[in-house]
């Protein structure tokens, strides 16, 4: 069956609905748009009486445009070509002159979202999973099927910068609220509300008290001069702060609106195509498609033995520090029933806090309601005893890097442990292997990395050990996938894949500090490059205590071309621990903070800087691939993104290494 | 005889009402009890029949709190939850309606227990400062709101105190410290005598620390705070000290003073229980088990009496004999209440109690008074002391607002 497909029903409404038969998820795919500009054609021959958008797909309107598509745009005229394709073939839908409906229930993206926009009505359910927003800037491109046009005319200026520069979604009862859609109603009353519209019966007009149904469309004063480029400067000056220039598509998305709105609906279409060929060109934009990608591909990773992957409802987190009570928390944010230990009283309320103190900033920052936080926080069975273990399905062990603290550990809890139970630690610094034979479990045993914040970063390295069975390895990867996080598999070497990376980029930064660079310039020239934080900043925020311990266990395992920096070994000796020590490179001073006087230097050109910081990590990337601690350049690339943070739009550090000619 | 098994239980400390636990709501404090029970056991929470709790100030903002207990605990949602209430035997009826549940046939394995966060009882407004409140609600215009606000006098905002209505015996009028007196004035226990007892449970209850730590959790509040023991015991507690303290109830002529009574306290039990057999093919070791129980009705103004009554009743209809009962606990809701039961046992029915098997390791003037939960209390520290004795049989009994007394006997194996 091909999708969409028409139906006119005896009233004369013809139905167009999208059902894609070899698709989980409907797109706007050069087979499906096509298909719609016939019907679209024939529809402007017959003159139903009226028209409706449908999916009958499962919590999916239309997810967007299909990003294998945008990956093809070779040019800017090829770019303008597909934007002014999708306009010509939407702006039929305002050509037949009747009442026109997209009836939304489930995802609305993008381009789906584009095509409800060109309808005369939106209704939406409102099933949770009903989102509807232009994500486009977070794949380097601008709304190019009339988002950035169609939108601000509908919902006034700010709203619609709101949803278009940060690739927003909006469920339905914001929708309403923003005027987004018409109306928002239970899923069994969509088609109902919808052949009511589409009779051009029209919808009660909105009263003040009645949150399902939007306010009357008023004019938008915001939209004109004065305000309309007052709003767009404000907008371009928040952006830029945000992106530090090195994403111009939210930019880019600003100048389509503000130019469009200063003109007609036809004019802004055609400056729409113009900006979305110019910017569907540019490598930033494949690199964040790569990302895309990327993200996709390691959050649905699936590894031999998946099928007889254990299903995991409770699980042991041995440790209540930083490490083991984010874990704590973002599993029992994740549904499950965490029983959390650690030997003292003391650390194990140290450690509820910790939990307690991510749940309230979840709360405040409406990431969690405070009902699901309340049920998450109690989820979570704190303990300083070994009861609690035997019905676990998995444990991760989160306690000191030390192996005899560890193996103490192992010989009391594993007797405890039900047969099938994975053994898990998050080790960064012990060799996987000897844990796992510490543990008496070795083929049960396998690495869970988290990284720190956890309820942030999102990935986890799950480390095989040489004996880890293949199903153990596989219900870790898939216990990280139902945590939600990104798992990329990594064999157990020093360091596994992020560390053995990151540290050599800090050493680097600091044996550039010790010829002489200043701190502010070498955090500076990686910021500019993109990095969430400059490298000195980040050992202050590691702590320097374990930013040495794992430079030093790195250095250990590859003597001869590894060695801890002189400075760090300086600093460390001094004793200053970084910012939970209130001193490192950098001095903290309630919210205040400096760079640490001790340490002067001078300037050096940002490019040096980034240069030498980098190529330490692309070498040593390369060490990686031909030593086999990871499969593919892309477990790299995803692992330094996901878990580094390394510049999305730069796509990763093996494509920035192509990029400019580094990686031969 | 058909048993219950009680396998194992644990209960928070008990804080006196306004301290340590006053940020935990009843429901809270329930669900840390279960949630660690469960833990403990590694009970297969699946095979659980039904979940009963005992609550008396029953939080408005938790019907049925038993149900959001279980729910709260991750209790599946298909294992259905109710609450008892009787007054201060509801941990009691929470144990001794499992047996009736398991008798009846209705399921045979059941999480029971008793919770109250005294701290948290809410004041109320009078029904004629409601009716304004209403009145103002549904006001639709502008000056029927204003007209509506207006007909506020100072006297509606004066709060109905929640825990003294409770307290209070709506048929007889008596508050339960006025009932204390009552018995006072028939039997002439002394105020000399009511503070030896009160120091004395202080004193057991201080030499027992150790061992109510075994029945007793760790709770870790979300701020980072935690707490690990009973904090009502006064381990300086002095027969002068009490002395000082004015009596309450009765200013002019009376005995009963906040020494020698039961505090006010917050805390929660969960016990794990399940019929013999059950606990058989689990190849569980159960703590004890209930052989018998009885409840008794006695004048409301002398409620205090209960297990006079109650104690008999029990032992006349399992065929115990007072002889064969080795411990003894009886809530200590008033010094001046177990020491007229003490008389009326004696007296009337010639059963002497030996203070040397009575509330071994204090009571409810040391440890405190969560009215909904005390019996389970009761329940898990008579068992648990019984096994570090060997005993057999034990009795563990409670006065009940209202008037009425209950009696559980409990064995080990």
């Amino acid at each position: 069956m091909e999708s969409p497909r028409l139906e006119i029903d005896a009233d004369g409404i013809a139905w167009v609905t999208f059902d894609d038969p070899d698709a989980k998820v409907n797109l706007l795919n050069p087979a499906t748009v096509g298909q719609l500009d016939k019907i679209l054609d024939g529809l402007l021959q017959r003159k139903p009486t009226g028209l409706v958008f449908i999916s009958s797909k499962p919590d999916i309107f239309i997810a967007g445009a299909d990003i294998k598509e945008l990956e093809k745009i070779g040019n800017a005229a090829h770019g303008v070509e597909l934007a002014r394709a999708g306009h010509k073939i939407f702006g039929k839908i305002e050509q037949l002159g009747v009442p026109s409906v997209a009836a939304i229930d489930g995802a609305c993206l993008g381009g789906g979202c584009e095509l409800a926009l060109a309808c005369r009505f939106r209704v939406a359910t409102d099933n949770p999973k009903t989102q509807i927003g232009l994500p486009e800037t977070q794949l380097g491109i601008i709304p190019g099927w009339g988002g950035t046009q169609r939108l601000p005319r509908l919902i006034g200026l700010r709203a619609a910068l709101d949803i278009i520069v940060a690739g927003k979604t909006v469920n339905a009862g914001k929708a309403v609220r923003i005027g987004l859609v018409d109306a928002a109603v239970p899923a069994v009353a969509l088609r109902q509300v919808a052949v009511k519209l589409a009779r051009g019966s029209g919808i009660p007009a909105a009263t003040g008290r009645d949150k399902n149904f939007a306010p009357t469309r008023r004019m938008h004063w915001e939209n004109r001069w004065p305000a309309r480029p007052l709003i767009c400067r404000i907008a371009r000056k928040r952006t830029l702060a945000k992106t530090r220039g090195h994403y111009p598509s939210p930019l880019k998305a600003i100048d389509a609106v503000e130019q469009g709105l200063a003109s007609s609906l036809e004019n802004g279409l055609e400056i729409e195509a113009q900006i979305f060929g110019e910017v569907a060109a540019t490598p930033v934009c494949k690199n964040l498609i790569r990302v895309f990608f990327l993200r996709e591909k390691y959050s649905k990773l699936r590894v031999k033995g998946a099928e007889s992957a254990k299903k995991i409802e409770k699980v042991g987190v041995l440790g209540a520090g930083v490490m083991g009570a984010g874990i704590a928390q973002w599993c029992s944010a994740r549904g499950l029933t965490v029983r959390l230990k650690d030997i003292k009283t003391e650390f194990v309320a140290a450690g509820i806090k910790r939990i307690a103190d991510i749940y309230r900033d979840g709360v405040k920052r409406r990431k969690v309601s405070a009902l699901d936080a309340e049920h998450g926080m109690a989820r979570v069975h704190p303990t300083t005893e070994y009861t609690g273990f035997s019905d676990c399905d998995l444990v991760i062990e989160a306690v000191l890097e030390k192996i005899e603290v560890k193996r103490q550990l192992y010989s009391e809890l594993v007797p405890r442990l039900g047969k099938r139970c994975v053994i898990a630690s998050n080790t960064s610094a012990i060799p996987i292997d000897e844990l796992a034979e510490a543990s008496g479990r070795p083929t049960e045993f396998v690495g869970i990395h988290f990284f720190n914040p956890v309820h942030r970063m999102p990935l986890v390295e799950v480390v095989r050990g040489t004996k880890t069975a293949p199903d153990v390895l596989a219900t870790a990867v898939e216990f990280a996938k139902q945590l939600k996080k990104i798992p990329i598999v990594v064999k157990g070497a020093p360091g596994f894949l992020v560390n053995r990376l990151l540290m050599p980029y800090l050493n680097e930064a600091g044996k550039l500090l010790g010829e002489g660079v200043g701190i502010e310039a070498i955090d500076k020239a990686m910021l500019d490059f993109g990095m969430p934080m400059g490298p000195l900043r980040l050992i202050d925020e590691v702590g320097i205590d374990v930013a040495y311990d794992v430079a030093r266990e790195l250095a250990v395992a590859f003597s001869g071309r590894m060695s801890v920096a002189p400075v760090l070994q300086k600093i460390h000796d001094a004793g200053l621990k970084g910012r939970k020590g209130g001193k490192g490179f950098y001095v903290y001073a309630g919210k205040k903070e400096r760079v640490n006087r001790e340490f002067r230097g001078e300037e050096r050109p940002a490019t040096e800087i980034q240069h030498r910081l980098l190529e330490v990590m692309i070498n040593e990337a390369k060490r990686c691939l031909s030593e086999g601690v990871v499969a593919s350049e892309d477990d790299i690339d995803a692992g330094m993104i996901f878990g580094t943070g390394f510049p999305p739009f730069r796509g990763g550090l093996v494509q920035y290494a192509r990029d400019s000619g580094l990686w031969v | 005889m058909t048993r219950l098994a009680i396998i194992d239980g644990i209960r928070t400390p008990f804080s006196k009402a306004g301290t340590d636990l006053k940020s935990l709501p009843a429901q809270e404090l329930g669900r840390i009890v279960v949630s660690e029970l469960l833990e403990r056991t590694g009970i297969d929470r699946r095979i659980i029949s039904q979940i009963i709790f005992g609550n008396v100030a029953q939080p408005p903002e938790a019907a049925n709190i038993a149900r959001v207990i279980a729910l709260n605990a991750g209790i599946p949602q298909e294992t259905p939850a109710y609450t008892v209430h009787r007054n201060c035997a509801s941990g009691f009826e929470a144990v001794t309606s499992a047996y009736e549940k398991m008798v009846a046939g209705q399921g045979d394995v059941y999480v029971v227990g008793g919770t109250e966060s005294m701290s948290n009882i809410p004041l109320l407004f009078s029904t004629a400062a409601a009716d304004k409140f209403a009145a103002l609600n549904r006001a639709k215009s502008f000056f029927g709101k204003v007209s509506a606000a207006l007909s506020f006098r100072p006297g509606d905002f004066k709060p109905r105190i929640g825990v003294m209505l409770g307290l209070t015996d709506p048929v007889c009028g008596l508050n339960m410290g006025q009932t204390g007196e009552v018995l006072y004035r028939d039997f002439g226990i002394s105020r000399a005598e009511q503070d030896a007892f009160a120091l004395e449970s202080h004193q057991r209850a201080t030499k027992a620390r150790a061992k109510l730590r075994e029945e007793t959790m760790t709770v870790y509040l979300p701020h980072g705070k935690f707490v690990e023991q009973d904090n009502g015991v006064r381990e300086n507690q002095t027969t002068e000290a009490l002395a000082k303290l004015k009596p309450v109830f009765d200013r002019r002529n009376g005995t009963v003073t906040a020494g020698n009574s039961s505090q006010l306290t917050d805390g929660a039990v969960a016990l794990l229980v399940m019929s013999e057999d059950k606990a058989k093919k689990l190849s569980l070791e159960p703590l004890g088990y209930l052989r018998a129980y009885a409840y008794a009705g006695v004048d409301p103004q002398r409620m205090g009496l209960g297990p006079a009554y109650a104690i008999p009743k029990a032992l006349g209809e399992s065929g115990v004999k007072w002889d064969d009962v080795q411990l003894i606990e009886i809530n200590e809701a008033f010094a001046v209440q177990v020491l007229a039961v003490e008389l009326v046992l004696r007296k009337q029915f010639g059963l002497d109690i030996n203070r040397d098997m009575l509330n071994v390791n204090g009571g409810a003037i040391a440890l405190g008074h969560p009215v909904g939960a005390s019996g389970a209390r009761l329940v898990l520290t008579l068992l648990k002391e019984m096994e570090r004795r060997h005993l057999k049989t034990g009795i563990a009994s409670a006065c009940v607002g209202g008037g009425q007394g209950a009696a559980l006997i409990l064995e080990r194996d």
